[in-house]
């Protein structure tokens, strides 16, 4: 004990007082730092052989909520996807205008409607043809502007997915950074640094949702949801194969080589890449929020529009073609096929005895055999069974084809081909197990006459003008048709084809038959609606006018609005209490600063007083001395 | 637990954030008077909304047809009435007209006629926008052709005057004995026999007389009429009856009554000495009786039946001409052809009903027919009548032609009477219930389009009041916000030490 002792005491509490007043200063410094967090020193009463020798200071320390971070982790993921997916249903809805000016494709259908009802009543009004030209054409024009905007955003995801990966990436290697930075400094204070690693794990989880694990020497590893490891003792690199010019035919496949859409893939060593999409991994974040809106949501979106366009081209061409009973036995139909396109069916029912069970088949004529067999989803009608056939040339090999297809089907019926291009279909004929109810064929009308009152006024622009016939090779001719809609050159060059069916005898050019049976056919006459869409169930598909679905369509655009929105305000209230809560428990209280000041100015005069007693006693006793 | 700075409280900034994006909206609102721009700012009224704009469209597309046929049938029914007025007034001309030619051939009432005909075409030819209405649904040609072609033909191409006149040749035959063969009697028997000639001439319908010792029948194929004289011979007074088919399907009786003495008028025969002589009299009576009702009558159902054939086919059932010539022999009609004769109606004539050739849908599901054709029923009796009266001929110089003109107005008079036959006003009282129900259909729609858009508004449209209260609370709670964070925001510590 000495008053040497004391000294070193009081300027031990000076130097730490100096240390506590800095840290303060930082600490005020960053208040409004984003992902700062409030230091506090370490004090310890310094010991020299179990006695007391003033105060010692160790390295600053954060004080934090390790089991907050990870739940403001969880929900910055959920926040993201549903930003992403707000953002872009905003966009959707927008598309349809606003409800008062009527530029929705379903007004352009109703307009489309009410022209034929005005042409209905004045034929021969060579005005109100061209009004109905112009309602058709701005029709199909504003399927493709919304077709093309749904694929201008698909597109858009695609390239922030690439942005987001890249991120991603970036976020990972800073991670690593961190890690080892702070596995090196563990002497001194890396409060720091944990600062900065915390912000860059944040980001990441506002991307993808992970997991992190604290490992020894202060590192973390990072997993994601799914427990692919993304960042141990080395990052693994993710990357995105970005297809620029993806469009409406463009899926997510697991298989590489269908896939015409980029994907994430992780690639640890030199061990084979591992597709994230394919497994699900990635379930929140802005990347899950993208992948959902490109591969889900707008596909769908999409699929509405085309389903709008199909409906709209084979509502106003489909013309039926009869058939004639063959008395038999074996009885059945002949029904001729020289009209029959790639795509058009043949409709057929028949009684399967014992039990009386009626059954409807509907038989489409396929040309590439690469797309058999066919699903039974390709028509929405519930209660029929789908026989997909290739043409094979000519109608004696499409004959023989399907006789093929219905002994595949375990189907009692046959068909063959007696003469040029007629099909016969028979039941078994002694075998009395079944009986041919009805035989009709469903064409696709291509010339403007000689197809009774059925109109081919939409055809296929891109494909040259082709015929829509909703074919199924490849994608199939649906797959993106909203964006090739256009208006049948014939008919624009020939408006008097809207009232004119007949040559001979010549229609008059005041009947109303056509304009008629077009309005009945777009509004009129009930459809069934694909239930791929999301609109209508497979059991009981949405069922009603083209102008219906169209109508439906927006207001369930509007819906998924209307739920994106819900789910990103309740997720946003969550959102902002962790932030705010990891801000008070965390982050710098300015006041609490000023008050610590407050204490340290104090303790400093304390020290300093200490000193000078100190002194003041030393030149006592050297005055003594003297 | 410490209490956030403004900057670290992000709900707070959230909310005033929201508030003052509310205040934005609201604005919006006030300026355009609509609660949202999207649809889905209208929540769960966005299907309404879009079902009840389309049903506003579909009913104003509606409206749009009815007041398009609302114009028709008004056009319609004012050439109906033009022509009904032209049946009634020529009705009544008919039958008060007297014989008294104006150019030695025709009457005023005929030159009437001429004139009312070219009338009645030229209305039948109405357009409105270019659609004929009296076509049926060939509405782009004239249904009817011009007065001229119709009556006096084209070039190459017979007009209704050549078929009267080839018809009336065909009836009368050369001797203008109304194509009967009355030989002069070889014994004690007259024997009357028609020419072999279905469609044409006199046809006998029944005989019955009360002469003494007179046998008198009709019978063989073609029929004969035999009248047998006997002894004792007829006294004066006594009479024999016998009627004839006319071509129009009139009757008429001539009656031969007996005389004793003196020369027999019209209507009377000599009875001679013995029956044989009293034979050859009564033929030549009968011959002369013939004669005289043949230029009266049956020129006047001729040309009846003529203008039948001509104005009244289908397009299964072409119009009927003369097989010649030559025609005063003739045995049959022919079907005329449009390179020989002109057809009067050249608009639609297959659509059945008549309404039906001309559609408008009104509702949905309702569909109303209106069409009229020019060759429906009474149009087409008012043009026959019109162009029998236009087309024949009574020559002053003709002791008979008074007598033959009295037959025709006659019977043009009652064509103009529509006697058991669907009249124009029959025809006007059709296409008035159409109108009718047009109307009703067309005042509800417009109270269905009011009531629309009162809902419509309802959801579509921003309550101004509404609006402005909130656009006021929400300023005060802007305002109350921002003043308390102004003072907490003041209550630091930094500003006391």
């Amino acid at each position: 004990m000495s008053l040497s002792t004391a000294l070193n005491a009081a300027v031990s509490g000076l130097k730490a007082n100096q240390a506590a007043v800095d840290l303060t200063s930082r600490n005020i410094a960053n208040a409004t730092t984003e992902g700062y967090t409030r230091k506090v020193v370490g004090q310890s009463n310094a010991l020299a052989g179990g006695e007391g020798i003033g105060v010692s200071v160790r390295a600053a320390v954060r004080e934090v909520d390790n089991f907050l971070f990870g739940q403001l982790q969880r929900s910055s993921g959920i926040y993201s996807k549903l930003e992403v997916r707000t953002e872009f249903l905003t966009r959707v809805d927008q598309m349809f205008g606003t409800p008062d000016s009527e530029t929705s494709v379903a007004s352009y259908i109703t307009r489309l409607g009410t022209a034929f009802q005005d042409l209905a009543t004045t034929p021969e009004s060579t005005v109100t043809r061209e009004a109905t030209l112009a309602a058709a054409e701005e029709l199909a024009v504003e399927l493709n502007r919304l077709s093309d905007e749904i694929q201008q955003m698909r597109r858009e995801t695609e390239r922030r997915l690439s942005d987001a990966v890249a991120q991603a990436n970036s976020a990972l290697s800073k991670i690593h950074d961190l890690n080892l930075k702070i596995s090196a400094n563990q002497a001194g204070s890396v409060a720091d640094l944990q600062d900065e690693r915390d912000k860059a794990v944040q980001q990441l989880a506002s991307l993808m949702d992970i997991k992190t694990v604290e490992r020894e020497g202060g590192r973390i590893s990072v997993f994601t949801n799914g427990g692919n490891l993304l960042l141990d003792t080395e990052p693994t690199k993710l990357s995105f194969d970005e297809h620029p010019t993806l469009g409406a035919s463009s899926f997510y496949n697991s298989d590489p080589a269908l896939r015409e859409v980029g994907t994430v893939t992780l690639q640890i060593g030199g061990s084979a890449a591992i597709d994230l999409l394919r497994d699900g991994t990635i379930r929140e974040g802005k990347i899950a929020g993208l992948v959902d809106l490109r591969d889900k949501t707008l596909v769908e979106a999409q699929a509405q529009l085309d389903e709008i366009a199909h409906n709209l081209a084979k509502s106003l061409s489909e013309t039926t073609v009869t058939s004639a009973a063959v008395a038999g036995p074996p009885a059945g139909f002949d029904v001729d096929v020289a009209a029959l396109q790639n795509g058009d069916s043949i409709n057929l029912t028949y009684t399967e005895t014992p039990g009386s069970t009626q059954r409807q088949v509907t038989i489409i004529r396929v040309d590439d055999p690469a797309s058999l067999p066919l699903a039974n989803t390709v028509t929405a009608n519930a209660n029929d069974t789908v026989i997909g056939v290739a043409w094979g040339g000519s109608a004696g090999a499409f004959a023989t084809n399907l006789d093929a297809a219905l002994a595949a089907a375990s189907i009692n019926i046959d068909a063959s081909n007696p003469s040029g291009t007629t099909v016969r279909i028979v039941d078994d004929g002694v075998g009395a197990t079944t009986d041919v109810n009805a035989v009709t064929a469903t064409v696709t009308a291509t010339g403007l006459t000689g197809a009774g009152t059925a109109l081919p006024l939409f055809v296929d622009g891109a494909n040259a003008q082709t015929a829509y016939t909703a074919f199924q090779d490849g994608a199939g001719q649906k797959a993106g048709f909203a964006s090739r809609i256009a208006l049948n050159s014939a008919v624009r060059a020939d408006p008097s084809s809207l009232i004119v069916y007949s040559t001979s005898p010549a229609t008059d050019a005041g009947d109303p038959a056509r304009p008629t049976d077009l309005l009945q056919r777009l509004t009129g006459t009930p459809r069934e609606f694909d239930p791929a869409t999301g609109i209508g169930g497979t059991g009981q598909p949405f069922s009603g006018g083209v102008d219906e679905f169209a109508r439906r369509v927006v207001s369930f655009q509007a819906n998924e609005k209307v739920l994106a929105d819900r789910a990103f305000d309740s997720q946003k209230v969550v959102q902002l209490g962790l932030q705010e809560k990891v801000q008070s428990t965390t982050g710098v209280s300015i006041d609490d600063e000023m008050a610590q000041l407050l204490l340290l100015q104090n303790a400093y005069a304390a020290n300093a007083r200490v000193m000078s007693a100190v002194q003041e006693m030393m030149s006592l006793l050297s005055n003594i001395l003297r | 637990m410490q209490v956030p700075s403004l900057l670290q409280s992000f709900t707070q900034r959230d909310q005033i954030k929201t508030m003052q994006l509310q205040l934005t909206d609201l604005q919006t609102q006030l300026a355009t008077g609509k609660k949202s721009q999207t649809y889905s700012g209208l929540g769960v009224d966005a299907s309404l909304v879009l079902n009840l704009r389309d049903e506003l469209n579909v009913m104003n597309g509606y409206i749009r047809t009815i007041d398009q046929t609302q114009l028709r049938l008004t056009t319609m029914q004012q050439g109906l009435t033009r022509i009904d007025d032209i049946a009634a007034e020529m009705r009544t001309a008919s039958l008060t007209s007297g014989y008294e030619t104006l150019d030695g051939k025709q009457t005023q009432l005929q030159f009437t006629a001429q004139e009312r005909l070219e009338e009645v075409l030229a209305v039948l030819n109405t357009d409105i926008g270019g659609r004929h209405l009296f076509g049926g649904a060939a509405t782009q040609t004239q249904p009817v052709e011009i007065y001229d072609k119709v009556i006096n033909g084209d070039v190459g191409r017979a007009g209704f005057k050549q078929i009267v006149s080839e018809r009336a040749q065909a009836d009368l035959g050369a001797d203008n004995r109304g194509r009967l063969s009355i030989p002069v009697p070889g014994a004690n028997t007259v024997t009357v026999t028609e020419d072999n000639a279905p469609p044409f001439g006199f046809k006998f319908g029944a005989v019955s007389t009360d002469l003494n010792n007179v046998t008198a029948g009709i019978a063989g194929s073609p029929q004969a009429l035999t009248v047998t004289f006997g002894a004792p011979l007829p006294t004066a007074g006594q009479k024999l009856d016998v009627s004839f088919t006319l071509p129009d399907g009139t009757t008429e009786t001539l009656s031969l009554k007996a005389i004793t003495t003196g020369t027999p008028a019209e209507g009377e025969f000599l009875v001679g000495a013995d029956a044989n002589a009293t034979a050859a009299n009564f033929q030549t009576a009968l011959a002369r009786d013939v004669e005289i009702l043949a230029q009266t009558a049956l020129k006047s159902a001729s040309a009846q039946r003529a203008a039948t054939e001509f104005f009244e086919y289908d397009a299964a059932n072409p119009p009927k001409r003369v097989d010649g010539p030559p025609f005063a022999t003739a045995t049959a009609v022919a079907d005329a052809t449009t390179a020989n004769t002109v057809f009067w109606y050249k608009g639609d004539t297959t659509t059945t009903p008549i309404r039906n050739s001309a559609l408008a849908k009104i509702d949905d599901g309702r569909t109303i027919g209106y069409a009229t054709r020019a060759d429906e029923g009474p149009t087409r009796d008012t043009v026959k009548a019109l162009a029998v009266l236009s087309a024949l001929e009574f020559d002053e110089t003709d002791t008979l032609s008074l007598r033959a003109y009295d037959a025709t107005t006659k019977r043009t008079g009652a064509d103009f009477a529509f006697k058991n036959t669907t009249s124009l006003a029959d025809l006007r009282t059709q296409l008035g219930l159409k109108e009718s129900s047009l109307a009703t259909t067309k005042d509800r729609h417009e109270r269905t389009i009011n009531a629309t858009q009162v809902l419509l508004a309802k959801s579509e449209n921003a309550d101004g009041n509404e609006v402005g209260t909130m656009i006021l609370q929400l300023n005060n709670q802007l305002t109350a916000s921002f003043r308390a964070t102004a003072l907490v925001s003041r209550l630091t510590l930094t500003s006391y030490i």
